[in-house]
């Protein structure tokens, strides 16, 4: 990651030093800041161990031979499997995790060959890639949705035991963790911390660790797509309140008041038990019902204060439709501190689903967090109690670190 | 180096979290354990108060016992009575010397304290220390009976009418209301202290309350059970007959399990003013009285403070002599983790435990003394109920009886019960209570065989057709997957934890399961509205058996019953109505173990297992002789066998 504030370098300086844009003096103000850039990178490594789960943890060996059977790659078949991997969450992650592994090099190159271009040109090509990933990736999710694969339901650890005793040679490559978040093995209940399993095993023989990682997916995803979700319809209705003033305001307005004077936690759980079979995208789609006022009235006071200035009387001036004033002139000036309340926005909703989960709300088949920590309240086995509580509190830290790093780049007042 | 200082003194700074977390959880722990400490300590000097009045008042117990029993002696040697002479002594135990006071725990407030009125199984609790019935099961042979309040019942035509023959010299308690004000001379009655007698008239009661349809709550919910009921008959002030227009088996163990009611009490206003005959059922409802009780029993009610106890107090004047305690004190405890604590401080005498408190206080245990205190014992004890997967029999991918097999066979029932219910219970394979002689202890419940369960789905048509791992069958024309969803209690992760086992294992055999935990009105009104593939259920079980409730098909019609299933079999129905008339011992057991073999083999219910409840309980009490159904239910069994232990 190279700073574009840096000018390129001067053996190929035949173009003068550009003049910062606002991105390149807001990125410039939070590299600056240690401890933002650290935790930065602390989210990058969790959003990589998300990722990468079924690399570090699966029951499904990454290469099987058997005489009989010859060479084989359960692990990379699993990894679409429906059955197996019910929730898209996973799927989506699964995707992620064959899209980019092979696309990483080609990736370094091109970073490479175009640190030398002008920043102009640069971003336009970066802008360029990261269409073409999107597109990728969703022509790849939605074929992987469409057909689903089967894979075999065995539990290859147990079967390479049975094979070796009775004498049949078996090659097999493992993932460092041998188990499945969702493998129930009765007979390793409540097992203690061990080599084998390094935070013990849970009240059904499951693998706490590796059902944290795993974790690490639901949370990441329920915070990132929660807030988008709300951040996206907040930052509309604010828009449009704020852009028209007058009744359209005033009937928003009492909207967003009657929303707000509910509890939150209370219309969450009342809506949540409405729900007979929660899944985990319900729970995104509370999260965001409920916080979507938020962003809104920022977004509206924003507005407020910009709709009368210059700039934007000259946009009227030279004829732009209102819409294309909303969201090309105002919209990306008044989205500062949206952008600060989302970073925020990413822990309280982990913290949301969480509790939710921790109040038997959640939906059980996933291996939340706060799942995780609700079978501990109830098991009384303390690794479940304290592992997920720790990294509940880890990554709504690292969130709020970035968040305030942000709001201080933000800040004009506070440029180093 | 400032990066690594940096991260240092992050990393430095979560560690003291950590650290404050856990100091701050153990400074709770100690609060509480010192709050109730001083409790205890009040509690103590409380105590002793009362016990002083006890000693008085026990004396002038023993001379009115010893003349009822010889009425009882002689009606027992009548070769028509029903009644037989008692096994053992079971109406008082023996104690120490009175005096002493019983603490247990009730986990939340009663809803009301008329045993007609409010349900509830605390208020029936309540009233089985506070109130008689008839006459009391033998529950090693539910057909026989033992005297209580009545010393003679005889069936001239046998099971049409009863004639039954009241204990003489029964006396009410006094109602619990003050007295010094004044107000309420008007229920004083001719016995001894101003006490009224027990008379047929206050049976005549119970069934004036029966029979008026005005009065709601629990009451209502017993009418099926006396619908066949004609006519009651006040013979004299003793005696009195039932009669019934069916011979039906129940009959007797209902009308013998009913409580008096007092008429001179629940028909009048608080002012002495008699109701009117028009209307005197709702005001009944909301009578003056009811958040009390009233009864003829060893214990008379003193007072209930909502959220925070009950008590009761001996009667000295009880017809079966001293009862074993001078007070019992229950505590409302609403947080189940906080049993084991409460019995380690001396709060309670006895509880039972969560399944998850039995692993860590009482298996995982290895010093063989519990909570710390060597005069802690723990008992785990048989109950009368069983655990079951309902399927919903009126849909199509369940109504084969080889599909339910299966299923059943893919459940591992043994391994669930002995490593998530830490082997507190007995995986069961027919409707009865295993302890029962209905229970046909030669049934095996089927095997946990997965590749038998795929061979039984295999053959009934379910098939993995399209290769997506998922079986199917082609159902009315159109290809179904077999995927369906359980429903589930949300608030136990047993339950879940029982969902996501199967729900593996089904999936090994190419059935899709998903769990729905919902919370429990939802629950019922899901059951109720028969909106369910498979639920969780559990039944607790009553003597004598009645199967109508449960299995006949009259009730899978009926819009909300127990029948939710909806299991429609002839020869079941037939062996309900069979049963419901069959007198004859010998042979309601063979129909038992015809019904049982029926059921394994039809499999509308995958059985689960039946329940042993783990307890906990301070050496000072007797080795707790417990009920089948309800544990610690009937006091009457307790005593202390030396001066408490406790602190």
């Amino acid at each position: 990651m190279t700073n574009p504030n840096q000018t390129a370098p001067a053996a190929e300086g035949a173009a003068p030093a550009e003049d910062p844009t606002y991105g390149d003096i807001v990125w410039g103000q939070f590299a600056k800041r240690k401890l933002a850039i650290g935790s930065l990178w602390g989210l990058i490594s969790l959003l990589l161990l998300a990722t990468y789960a079924p690399v570090l943890a699966s029951n499904k060996p990454f290469l099987w031979h058997t005489a009989s059977e010859g060479w084989s790659s359960p692990w990379l078949s699993s990894l679409f499997d429906r059955n197996f991997y019910e929730n898209s969450v996973d799927i989506f992650f699964n995707v992620a995790l064959v899209v980019f592994t092979p696309a990483l090099l080609p990736l370094a190159w091109w970073w490479k060959k175009t640190a030398s271009l002008k920043r102009r040109v640069r971003a336009h090509k970066r802008t360029r890639s990261i269409q073409a990933t999107i597109a990728l990736f969703v022509v790849v999710f939605s074929l992987v949705q469409a057909f689903p694969q089967q894979s075999p339901k065995t539990v290859y650890p147990d079967i390479e035991t049975r094979l070796v005793e009775q004498g049949e040679d078996v090659t097999a490559v493992y993932p460092v963790l041998k188990y499945s978040f969702r493998k129930i093995s009765l007979t390793e209940v409540r097992a203690p911390i061990s080599l084998k399993h390094p935070l013990g095993t849970d009240n059904a023989g499951r693998d706490v660790l590796t059902r944290l990682l795993y974790g690490t997916r639901i949370s990441l995803t329920v915070g990132v797509f929660a807030v988008a979700l709300y951040v996206t319809f907040g930052t509309i209705i604010g828009a449009i309140a704020g852009f028209y003033g007058g009744r359209v305001d005033i009937a928003i307005q009492r909207v967003i008041e009657v929303v707000i004077c509910i509890p939150s936690l209370f219309l969450i759980l009342t809506v949540a038990s409405f729900i007979t079979e929660r899944s985990i995208f319900h729970i995104m789609v509370i999260i965001a019902g409920v916080a979507w006022t938020s962003p809104a009235r920022l977004v509206r006071a924003e507005f407020l204060r910009m709709r009368n200035l210059d700039f934007v009387s000259a946009a009227r001036a030279i004829g732009q439709s209102e819409l294309r004033i909303i969201f090309n002139e105002i919209l990306p000036n008044a989205l500062a501190p949206v952008l600060v309340a989302a970073t925020f926005g990413v822990a309280r909703a982990i913290l949301i689903e969480s509790s939710m989960s921790f109040l038997g709300l959640g939906d059980i088949t996933v291996p939340s967090w706060g799942q995780i920590l609700n079978t501990g309240r109830t098991t009384g086995i303390w690794t479940l109690i304290l592992a997920p509580g720790f990294a509940i509190f880890l990554t709504v830290s690292l969130l709020n670190l970035v968040g305030e790093g942000v709001r201080d780049a933000l800040d004009p007042k506070l440029r180093k | 180096m400032s990066k690594l200082a940096q991260s240092g003194f992050v990393m430095g700074s979560l560690g003291l979290l950590v650290g404050i977390s856990v100091f701050n959880a153990v400074q709770l722990n100690n609060l509480e354990t010192l709050t109730i400490e001083n409790q205890k300590r009040i509690q103590a000097i409380e105590k002793n108060g009362v016990a002083v009045t006890g000693m008085v008042a026990g004396g002038s117990t023993r001379d009115n016992a010893s003349d009822t029993c010889d009425q009882a002696c002689e009606a027992l040697k009548d070769p028509n009575n029903i009644l037989v002479r008692p096994s053992r002594d079971w109406i008082t135990a023996k104690t120490v010397e009175p005096g002493h006071t019983l603490r247990l725990k009730i986990g939340s407030d009663p809803r009301g304290l008329n045993p007609y009125i409010a349900s509830g199984a605390d208020n029936s609790m309540f009233n089985g220390y506070v109130n008689d019935f008839l006459a009391w099961p033998d529950f090693e042979d539910p057909s026989k009976y033992f005297p209580m309040l009545a010393v003679k019942v005889t069936s001239p035509d046998d099971g049409l009418t009863y004639r039954v023959e009241l204990r003489k010299g029964v006396y009410w308690h006094l109602p619990t209301v003050d007295w010094d004000s004044g107000d309420f001379e008007w229920l004083k009655g001719d016995g001894p202290r101003g006490r009224h007698e027990l008379t047929s008239d206050d049976y005549k009661f119970v069934y004036d309350m029966f029979d008026n349809q005005q009065i709601a709550g629990r009451i209502s919910s017993l009418r099926p059970y006396l619908d066949t009921m004609k006519e009651f008959r006040v013979i004299d002030r003793y005696t009195f007959e039932v009669e019934f227009s069916e011979k039906i088996y129940t009959n007797q163990a209902i009308i013998l399990g009913l409580h008096p009611s007092p008429r001179w009490l629940y028909r009048f206003d608080e002012d002495g003013n008699q109701y009117d005959d028009a209307t005197w059922g709702l005001k009944l409802n909301e009578h003056w009285y009811n958040q009390k009780t009233i009864g003829v029993g060893p214990y008379r009610f003193v007072t209930w403070e909502s959220g925070v106890k009950l008590e009761l107090e001996a009667d000295p004047l009880y017809w079966g002599g001293q009862p074993s305690f001078e007070r019992v004190l229950f505590s409302v405890v609403k947080d189940q983790n906080a049993y084991p604590r409460k019995v380690k401080s001396g709060e309670i005498d006895i509880t039972n435990l969560q399944a998850e408190q039995y692993a860590t206080e009482i298996k995982e245990n290895t010093s063989g003394v519990y909570l710390g205190n060597e005069h802690i014992k723990s008992d785990v004890h048989d109950t009368l109920g069983y655990f079951y997967l309902g399927w919903n029999l009126d849909k199509p991918m369940f109504a084969d009886k080889r599909v339910r097999q299966a299923l059943t066979m893919a459940f591992n029932r043994e391994g669930i019960v002995e490593n998530i219910f830490h082997g507190l219970g007995k995986v069961n394979s027919g409707p009865f209570g295993m302890q029962t002689a209905c229970y046909d202890q030669s049934i095996q419940p089927w095997p946990f065989d997965l590749e038998a369960a795929k061979a039984k789905l295999e053959e009934a048509g379910w098939t993995d057709s399209d290769g997506d791992g998922v079986r199917d069958k082609i159902v009315e024309g159109e290809k179904v997957d077999f995927s369906f969803t359980i429903l589930i209690y949300g608030g136990s992760t047993e339950y879940a934890t029982l969902a996501e086992v199967y729900r593996e294992d089904l999936l090994s055999i190419g059935v899709k399961m998903m769990p729905s935990a919902v919370e429990w009105s939802t629950m019922l009104k899901k059951m109720d509205e028969r909106e369910f593939d498979v639920y969780t259920g559990a039944w607790v079980l009553s003597l004598p058996t009645d199967l109508m409730q449960i299995w006949h098909s009259q009730e899978a019609d009926k819009a909300v019953s127990s029948n939710r299933i909806g299991f429609r079999n002839k020869d079941a129905d037939r062996i309900a109505e069979t049963l419901r008339t069959e007198f004859d011992t010998a042979k309601r057991t063979a129909l038992c173990h015809e019904f049982h073999a029926l059921l394994h083999e039809e499999q509308p219910y995958t059985f689960i297992y039946q329940r042993r409840r783990p307890v906990l309980y301070w050496d000072h009490m007797n080795t707790p002789e417990y009920e089948l159904q309800y544990p610690h239910r009937n006091i009457r069994h307790f005593s202390f066998q030396s001066e408490p232990t406790r602190p």
